[in-house]
């Protein structure tokens, strides 16, 4: 410890400022539970094309995209409290329900008619994303090595999600790479590299 | 640099958690440390829960987990980190200055854990 002394109480700084921090902490990890499954119904709901009749034309792209944003976020922030969700009963029944409920989606997805490239590329897109998190709880603290192939496989399978997504996506660097759609998504999540928040979360 | 992709939980988090923010604040005011059985009643919880809370907080480095000295032999009210419990201290160094030279055994049966904010 930095300053291994005995201090008075009067000369404490005030604990409310780190106390807030605790609460946003533990409301952070009470939300992944509903913002989690809650995305994933919102990329369901934007799979459906339906409802872009009864709601508003671009309803699929909206919802799918809201629900990828929501994934994202939830996960992030459930491998920052990784520690935490392992640690509690409640969490850790969360986190199986969580894991399962995506199988369910992925069997679905799998028995629709018809299954094209699109949809295998997002099915597992999905089926890698959980993987990842799953993984994240495992290996709290990865290697170099470990890191760069989070960093590959979440940038693919965000990609392969966002395929699914209607919209338009283009990205360019410098005069060296341009990318659309799935593939934009996949350089943005490669070189803007989420995963040194799992290697380096402070 | 990637918090625009992480937001949305953060931004609702913090939303949600404001007015139990703002209760804490009301509660604790200048407090200097905080103990379970405080953050027990203030958030209603469970005793296990809070202590499970307050030690994730530790180990995130949000906290500092101190030990209050509860003895009636010091002048002074003080808490003193892990590595000092069970040794002795002088009483000139927590600015007893009136105790010049006099030492004071911090048994760890007169302690209790409290959790300060982390210093630097």
């Amino acid at each position: 410890m930095a300053n291994d002394k005995p201090i008075p109480v009067d000369q404490l700084p005030p604990v409310v400022s780190a106390l807030s921090e605790v609460v946003v902490v533990e409301a952070r990890l009470r939300l992944v539970r509903w913002v989690f499954p809650g995305s994933l119904v919102l990329i369901i709901l934007g799979q459906l094309k339906p409802l872009a009749h009864h709601f508003f034309a671009p309803f699929p792209w909206m919802a799918s995209g809201l629900g990828l944003w929501g994934c994202i976020s939830a996960a992030h922030w459930a491998f920052e409290g990784r520690q935490s969700m392992t640690k509690s009963g409640k969490n850790k029944w969360v986190y199986i329900f969580l894991v399962v409920s995506v199988v369910v989606l992925i069997v679905v997805v799998f028995a629709v008619p018809n299954l094209d490239d699109k949809k295998l590329a997002y099915t597992f897109g999905v089926l890698f994303v959980v993987v990842l998190v799953v993984v994240a709880f495992a290996v709290p603290k990865p290697t170099d090595f470990q890191y760069a192939v989070f960093r590959i496989v979440l940038a693919l399978a965000a990609a392969g999600v966002a395929a699914m997504i209607p919209g338009i996506l283009e990205v360019s660097i410098s005069n060296w790479l341009r990318a659309g759609g799935a593939l934009a998504v996949f350089v943005i999540v490669f070189f803007k590299s989420p995963a040194a928040l799992v290697a380096n979360p402070k | 640099m990637i918090s625009w992709l992480t937001w949305p939980v953060e931004w609702l988090a913090r939303i949600l958690s404001k007015r139990r923010k703002q209760k804490i604040e009301i509660a604790l005011q200048e407090a200097g440390f905080v103990d379970a059985k405080q953050w027990h009643t203030l958030n209603r919880i469970s005793k296990d829960e809070a202590s499970e809370q307050l030690e994730l907080a530790v180990t995130n480095g949000i906290l500092e987990k101190m030990f209050l000295y509860e003895g009636h032999d010091s002048p002074i009210t003080f808490v003193v980190p892990e590595t000092l419990l069970d040794t002795h201290v002088l009483l000139s160094e927590i600015d007893a200055f009136s105790e010049e030279g006099r030492k004071l055994f911090v048994s760890s049966n007169f302690t209790r854990p409290v959790y300060v904010a982390p210093r630097s």
